[in-house]
């Protein structure tokens, strides 16, 4: 029962209300931080979804497994609508899809054993036996490649990058489809930052998993995704296949990103600035396209139409009016 | 500003009124007050005339609709056992109250606040750990043991003070000392531990660094900031007060509202014990709401935070 | 779990790759939580001199309690007219009893070591009780918010604007004076205490990531309640539920002594100091005895209670 899309989106909107203002409550606000998503996750593939920091990325990650309860619009799973799933149809479903977080520290409590912890997505899902458990355990732990009698530790006797591991291994437990690497790297330093790399796209492959893999690095996202997909101020700017990606992008926002990737050689010249000024605030974003008070070709019109993705070239779609 | 008044004081409000609920609910949950009255019982005709007299004969509802209708005409209830109305009881015994614990009030702020400061100032020395100590008895032991110490002490073996009663300013004496241990205990500590805040604050040391003389730093500085918490004891200080007193005045055959009620919760007399509970309640309630505005006057930066 | 993940300020830079490292030292830990497994001889060694004497008295007080009757030196309730009011033996007390008799002529100490049982049992289930209902309402509060959150705080603001006392008075009045109603209104005082440290401590935890992963592996509210809040809250409540004891002490021994608590023939300490009262002219053993056990308890705990709260360093505000 294979489907082509493992993951859709449809027009998927979360806004949260924030109240400001010295007044109290008599001003909310609204907080845009996903804005009409469409976009789906192809079986099999990771697909690298990249942005500044606000740009909703992480929002986004989180309202597909309903971390967050979306505003509007609608998430697919393998062919079944999630949003509106009642609360028990949706946490036994929570056993296909799961998510590794970036804090390696935070994510794991600090009063449960390593196995207790990998364990813990079994229990809650009633998968095996106390013996079974634990063997799964044991497994999960030489998968990720640490060793097994470190399940009777505790998660502060680690470091960062052997955390990471962990979490990666209770996200696993499971045998979930869909995993969401939410900057599972961004928090370690570089050396550790590629072990983790290179353990995921092992496991991806050997698993057969689907992974949205969430980071603001693009050369981490190069390396590791099938597709790539910019998020912007809570819309998806350009989406393409990692190739296409990087060899013809399209969309003034990516070309900016681009841009500020460090070179190798400094000598190398830049034909474009980089980008400037910081992303404007999702609660009163710009009119139009959202990106144009920071686009050097923004035109008078890019203020009145707000552009849909559009199909320009095979696997390749980008929002912009002037593409 | 007017806003926040209008929201605290519409809670202080919804707060009394579910005092009221609850009182009217536990005293219905005695069942009928004329057995209370006549423990003996009653004839019939008798029962039903005086059931409808009180108008025990109407639904809960009913009757609650009508004992707020009551208070709002200044109709507080007639106790079951003196027979006169409960407001009148109050009135004569609520000036021997408040002397009391505004005596008791006065004397824990004026020695609590400067032991506490003391006990900041100087804690790595003798004095400051004497008088935490102290503050610590005070906070511990409880209210009937210091009373009876200093009966036993003063009273009976020294032969230098009054025990009972409140007749001349001597018999102030003891049971202001003993209701004002526990209140001055609370202030002289939570001042402390405020003042401790404060002195470990950043603008402390810009304030030492500009080469303020220490005796300006601590006054001007650091005591306008840690009063600001102290003021906010001050009006929990108030249900401990009103605590305290049930107890001291009980000893100290004070003729109080506290021992009224006392005697009153003795003789399951439930008008007395409403209408105490009403009043306390508001009490409490109106110094709360008080405190609350004095807060945000002192302290800028709390505003309107509803 | 509503708003679990709120839009936050991150800390990454404009898409360039970066180096950061957090992988060493310590992981967040939620306040008050201790990653060390210390026992407690280790922590008792640890602790002043006066917090070792402190926690070995309350044991030897305990233990009193517990086998009071292989301890108690008399049959607490045998009276003995002849024997009235005599002075402790050390005194010069005729009749051999260390604490001396009372008005008819029972043992002192013996009724002591039988109080302390009566008063501590009810101490010590009151603020379980009170305990268990302010963590219910705390963690019910913090992780299901909305409305269940406001009527329960409305109740919490409700018990602290009126004087506990007033309720205990009133409870008393209506219920009368069983032990089984003491220990009930001498639960409720102070939960409110429990509620609002869990709902705070709930809420903080509640933002703590593994939280959410267990929200993600499809834990329920119970088991999330259950295996992470709870354990993580667990030390400042104990720090309280320690402060709180010898409140609840002196509460119900302020009642005992104003008659309105234990009812005879059943005797506790605060009944005692209330019933030797009216012969502490001529009697003061009768009132300092069991007084002095009423002090000793108290203080002690307390002390214990203030040394945990340093070591553990909770703010219980």
């Amino acid at each position: 029962m294979t489907v082509e899309h493992l993951v859709e989106m449809e027009d998927l909107r979360t806004w949260f209300s924030a109240r400001s203002g010295l007044l109290g409550a008599s001003n909310k606000q609204t907080v845009k931080a996903v804005d009409g998503v469409t976009m789906s996750i192809r079986n099999g593939e990771v697909l690298g979804l990249v942005g500044e920091s606000g740009s909703g990325k992480t929002t986004l990650g989180r309202s597909i497994l309903r971390l967050v309860e979306p505003t509007s619009g609608q998430v697919t799973f393998n062919g079944r609508a999630i949003l509106g799933m009642k609360k028990s149809e949706m946490r036994s479903l929570r056993r296909e899809m799961q998510i590794i977080f970036q804090d390696p520290g935070g994510s794991l409590d600090p009063r449960m054993s390593v196995g207790e912890i990998i364990a813990e997505g079994l229990q809650v899902h009633g998968m095996g036996t106390r013996k079974e458990q634990r063997d799964r355990v044991a497994e999960l732990l030489r998968l990720v490649d640490l060793e097994p009698d470190y399940a009777v530790r505790y998660p502060h006797e680690f470091s960062g990058g052997q955390r990471q591991r962990i979490g990666v291994a209770r996200a696993l437990a499971p045998k979930p489809t869909f995993v969401v690497a939410d900057e599972p790297v961004s928090a370690l330093d570089v050396s550790v930052k590629a072990q983790i790399i290179n353990l995921l796209t092992d496991l991806k492959s050997r698993l057969g998993l689907t992974i949205l893999f969430i980071s603001h690095d693009l050369a981490v996202v190069q390396h590791i995704s099938d597709r790539v997909a910019v998020m912007y101020l809570g819309h998806i700017m350009e989406i393409a296949g990692t190739r296409e990606f990087f060899n013809s992008p399209m969309h003034p926002y990516t070309l900016a990103l681009m841009e500020s990737i460090p070179m190798p050689d400094p000598r190398t010249r830049r034909p474009f600035k980089i980008l400037e000024g910081d992303i404007p605030s999702p609660i009163n974003p710009p009119s139009g396209c959202v990106f144009r008070t920071r686009c050097e070709e923004a035109t008078a019109e890019c203020a009145s139409i707000v552009p849909g993705l559009k199909q320009v070239a095979q696997d390749h779609a980008v929002a912009c009016i002037r593409r | 500003m007017l806003k926040f008044i209008g929201w605290r004081f519409g809670r202080a409000l919804l707060t009394v009124f579910a005092v009221l609920v609850a009182v009217f609910l536990a005293a219905r949950l005695t069942g009928n007050p004329l057995d209370v009255m006549y423990p003996d019982g009653l004839p019939p005709d008798q029962e039903q005339r005086l059931l409808v007299q009180y108008g025990l004969d109407k639904t809960v509802p009913e009757q609650f609709v009508n004992y707020v209708r009551d208070l709002f005409q200044g109709n507080f209830g007639i106790s079951l056992r003196e027979k006169r109305p409960v407001a009148d009881m109050y009135a004569e015994d609520i000036g021997a109250t408040l002397k009391l614990a505004g005596c008791s009030f006065l004397l824990s702020v004026i020695f609590g606040i400067p032991m506490g400061m003391i006990g900041a100032l100087k804690r790595r020395t003798g004095a400051g750990r004497l008088v935490m100590s102290v503050a610590f008895l005070g906070y511990a032991v409880p209210h009937f043991i210091i009373a009876l110490s200093l009966i036993l002490i003063f009273g009976f073996y020294l032969h230098w003070l009054p025990s009972t009663g409140n007749a001349t300013i001597w018999h102030y004496i003891l049971p202001t000392i003993t209701l004002a241990a526990h209140r001055f205990a609370s202030i002289a500590r939570h001042t402390r531990s405020s003042l401790l805040d404060v002195l470990s604050q950043d603008f402390m040391r810009t304030a030492r660094a500009k080469g303020l003389e220490e005796r300006v730093v601590i006054f001007k500085h650091a005591m306008r900031n840690s009063l600001i918490p102290v003021v906010t004891i001050l009006g929990l200080q108030i249900a401990g007060l009103i605590n305290g007193s049930i107890i001291v005045e009980t000893v100290f055959s004070w003729p109080g509202i506290g021992r009224l009620f006392v005697g009153a919760v003795m003789k399951r007399d439930f008008p007395v014990l409403q209408f105490g509970v009403i009043c306390f309640a508001a009490i409490v309630v109106l110094v709360n709401f008080m405190v609350d505005i004095l807060y945000v006057i002192i302290d800028p930066r709390i505003r309107t935070e509803a | 779990m509503r708003n679990i993940h709120k839009p936050s300020i991150q800390t990454e830079g404009v898409c360039t790759p970066e180096i950061e490292d957090v992988s060493v030292g310590p992981p967040n830990l939620p306040p008050g939580a201790s990653v060390e497994k210390n026992n407690f001889f280790d922590r008792f060694r640890a602790a002043p001199f006066s917090i070792q004497l402190c926690i070995l008295l309350m044991l030897l007080m305990a233990l009193t309690a517990v086998f009071a009757p292989y301890v108690a030196p008399f049959d607490p309730n045998q009276t003995s007219m002849l024997e009235r009011n005599d002075p402790p033996s050390w005194m010069g007390g005729q009749s051999g009893h260390l604490l001396g008799t009372d008005q008819l002529g029972r043992d002192v100490l013996s009724r002591c070591i039988y109080s302390l049982r009566v008063s501590v049992g009810i101490a010590l289930l009151g603020v379980i009780i009170g305990c268990m209902i302010g963590v219910v309402a705390g963690i019910l509060s913090g992780l299901l918010g909305g409305w269940t959150d406001r009527a329960i705080m409305m109740i919490v603001d409700f018990q602290l604007s009126v004087p506990f006392m007033l309720i205990v008075l009133v409870g008393i009045a209506v219920f009368g004076t069983s032990i089984m109603v003491l220990i009930l209104l001498v639960g409720t005082a102070h939960w409110e205490t429990y509620a609002r440290l869990t709902r705070g401590q709930v809420l903080t935890v509640r933002e703590y990531q593994f939280v959410e992963a267990a929200v993600a592996l499809g834990a329920t509210n119970w088991r999330i309640a259950k295996r992470h809040i709870l354990p993580n809250i667990a030390s400042p409540i104990i720090v309280l539920l320690t402060l709180n004891f010898p409140s609840i002490l002196l509460l119900e021994s302020s009642l005992s002594f104003l008659g309105i608590g234990v009812q005879p023939p059943t005797a506790s300490l605060g009944r005692m100091v209330g019933e030797g009262r009216d012969y502490m002219m001529s009697a003061w053993w009768l009132v300092i005895s069991p007084a002095s056990f009423i002090v000793l308890l108290t203080l002690c705990i307390q002390l214990i209670g203030d040394w945990l709260r340093d070591v553990i360093d909770v703010r219980l505000t």
